[in-house]
């Protein structure tokens, strides 16, 4: 991804979370500050939040792209071990994941 | 009890946890939320539970019946198979409610995009037909227990559209639905809760025009309101009103508050053929051009209701934002801009629960009518001894029989203000206590020459102690407070213990943020104040009843 296309994609994961905090308690809400680490060590994300978390990130891909841009169908057993991605991260993260 | 965190259990064959996030939420600190160990429902449900546990229980159909798995798996299944096995886990419900204060029950769903052929709603073995028998099943089987309330969870999907089911949330997590079904479900239960609590609505208030009917009487006359007739607005209006009328025949009371001719509004009222609503369906009326804050705050004293038992309705936003600013406490939707939703959306509106329905119930606006004359009767006394005998009242106190459970049930439910304890026991407890020997549960019944109030209050004695007999339980309906039936009570109290042979009687207050009012009656009932919350009198001290009413107490045998 070249550098705009992060930081759209790092919009897109702010609005994903905002999503979900929607429906969070204030105690349990994610901060969605860049440097937030999402997974892997200090993460905020449990294993039901990442996949709370990849579902509706991949459903605002949809939604944003108007294609189906599988997420949850892919081998991503590895995220859970991941070395503290944060929201700025991410992306990259995820597209070194997907081009495997 | 009042203001304390209720423990709600969450059983499930499937994952709650985002439901259980969600509920916490929108509930904040009024329910502690638990997790039963995953996908041992049944397990859960014949365990013993803590006294004032709710559950909800939340399963999925073809993890109940396999007969029913079977039928997904288009297998050819006998029906009667797979209603024995919703009979099996109906008696596990069963089981459970005679432990849990309440069960939440949601009715099994399945997507309804499911196709299952041409016959999929044949009566025999059509899968969507299949699934309704066992709602309906389970629905018959639990009916008779009043602390077991099935939640209608198909609104909750539909509400939440097309991404209600979710397939990647279902095979990554074991959770089905998405978090806006979630969310609904939420708002069905807190709503669903807090009836059983008694936090419900007890009033409507009303406006006339744009609301009760379509235009303005003061500028139209009321042979011009848009009001029934070959009229999509005026037969809105009809549908409207009939809903509120049927509020009121579960007990719901209805007022109004306009800014408008007192004269010509009751014109309109009495006159239009199409009013639905009639003079007599309103408790209190504050038609005139003052404050409508001010009309409000007024009538709730008059009716002797907490503001937050009040619904305003409204169509003007300035008179809502104005009832909301002054009257927070005063529920107040934002009412939708399309006239022709009003029926749709107050139908939709949490706290308008009522339970299990009382035979007070269905004439509390007559009851309230009763009062105002026996209020305008006072005005015409000038002391309030002398009007009190004026009033001929009698009061009836005895045992709780069978015939009074419900009613009796429902004040320990819902009767907040003078309620010594408001301890919200379930059905099953209150039998319990009723059958304990221990143990004396009275009712009261009040009637004076204006009518009868019927069953009005609740005695509750433990007398476990040889020598202390407690009145655990007090509760008075504020239609009859300030009329010494606190009194007597009382003086049944001590007579009970007397008879038990006791020497003391404790009277133990525990402080909600309602229940005030029972705290100054024991402050100047006469008994000695032993420590802050407690209250005792020497049985061998009379404590007489009040000389300004009859009371009577058949032949009792506790």
């Amino acid at each position: 991804m070249n550098p705009s296309e992060n930081l759209r994609m790092e919009q897109l994961i702010r609005n994903v979370l905002d999503g979900m905090n929607a429906f969070l308690p204030a105690a349990e809400r994610i901060p969605t500050d860049p440097s937030t680490i999402l997974m892997g060590d200090g993460g905020h994300l449990d294993s039901l939040g990442i996949a709370n978390f990849i579902v509706s990130l991949e459903e605002a891909l949809e939604q944003g792209s108007g294609r189906s841009i599988p997420l949850s169908d892919q081998d991503l057993s590895d995220i859970f071990g991941a070395n503290s991605v944060t929201i700025r991260s991410f992306p990259e993260y995820l597209s070194h994941r997907l081009q495997r | 009890m009042d203001g304390n965190s209720i423990e709600l259990l969450l059983v499930s064959d499937h994952n709650l946890s985002n439901f259980a996030s969600v509920f916490k939420g929108i509930a904040g600190g009024r329910f502690t939320v638990m997790m039963a160990p995953l996908d041992q429902v049944v397990p859960t449900l014949h365990q013993a539970h803590p006294l004032g546990r709710h559950a909800m229980v939340w399963t999925m159909p073809e993890r109940v019946s396999s007969g029913f798995q079977q039928a997904r798996a288009f297998g050819t299944v006998e029906a009667q198979l797979v209603l024995e096995e919703v009979d099996r886990f109906a008696d596990s419900i069963r089981t459970a409610a005679t432990s849990l204060h309440t069960i939440y029950l949601p009715l099994w769903q399945i997507d309804p995009a499911e196709r299952y052929g041409n016959h999929e709603l044949h009566a025999d073995h059509g899968v969507h037909a299949l699934l309704m028998r066992m709602n309906l099943r389970l629905c018959e089987r639990v009916s008779d227990l009043s602390n077991v309330h099935v939640m209608h969870g198909q609104r909750w999907t539909q509400k939440a559209g097309p991404g209600a089911w979710s397939q990647r949330l279902w095979f990554m997590t074991k959770t089905p639905f998405s978090n806006e079904v979630y969310q609904a479900a939420a708002k069905d239960l807190l709503a669903l809760a807090d009836a059983a609590r008694g936090h419900r609505v007890k009033l409507i208030v009303l406006d006339l025009d744009d609301t009760l009917w379509g235009g303005i009487v003061g500028d139209d006359g009321w042979e011009n309101l848009r009001l029934g007739g070959h009229d999509a607005l005026g037969e809105s209006f009809v549908t409207f009103q009939r809903t509120l009328r049927s509020l009121k025949d579960r007990g719901i009371l209805l007022a109004i508050a306009s800014k408008n001719d007192h004269r010509v509004a009751l014109e309109a009222i009495n006159n239009h053929p199409e009013m639905v609503l009639k003079e007599g369906d309103f408790v209190a009326m504050r038609i005139n051009w003052q404050d409508k804050a001010g009309n409000i705050a007024d009538m709730v004293n008059e009716l002797n209701i907490g503001l937050s038992s009040v619904l305003f309705v409204d169509d003007n936003p300035v008179e809502r934002a104005r009832v909301k600013a002054f009257l927070p406490d005063v529920m107040v939707p934002d009412w939708p801009a399309n006239k022709l939703l009003y029926d749709q959306f107050i139908r939709t509106l949490p706290g308008l629960d009522t339970g299990v329905l009382s035979a007070e119930d269905t004439i509390r606006t007559r009851l309230y009518a009763e009062e105002r004359a026996r209020e305008r009767s006072k005005s015409d006394t000038s002391d309030v001894n002398t009007w009190m005998r004026s009033l001929e009242m009698r009061v009836e106190a005895g045992p709780v029989s069978e015939a009074d459970h419900v009613r009796v049930h429902q004040l320990f439910g819902k009767t907040n203000q003078f309620n010594l304890t408001t301890r919200r026991l379930s059905d099953t407890e209150l039998r319990t206590l009723r059958a304990h020997p221990d143990h004396a549960v009275w009712s009261f019944r009040v009637s004076d020459r204006f009518g009868d109030a019927g069953l009005t209050g609740v005695l509750g004695m433990d007398l476990s102690h040889p020598h202390v007999a407690v009145i655990s339980d007090m509760i008075l309906s504020c239609r009859v407070m300030g009329r010494m039936v606190e009194e007597t009570i009382l003086h049944v109290a001590h007579d009970i213990a007397k008879k038990a042979g006791r020497s003391t009687l404790v009277v133990n207050y525990h402080p909600t943020s309602k229940n005030r009012p029972i705290l100054e009656f024991l402050e100047r009932s006469g008994l000695e104040r032993s420590s802050e919350h407690q209250f005792t009198w020497d049985v061998a001290k009379d404590l007489p009843c009040p000389d300004t009413l009859h009371l009577m107490i058949p032949h009792t045998t506790r």
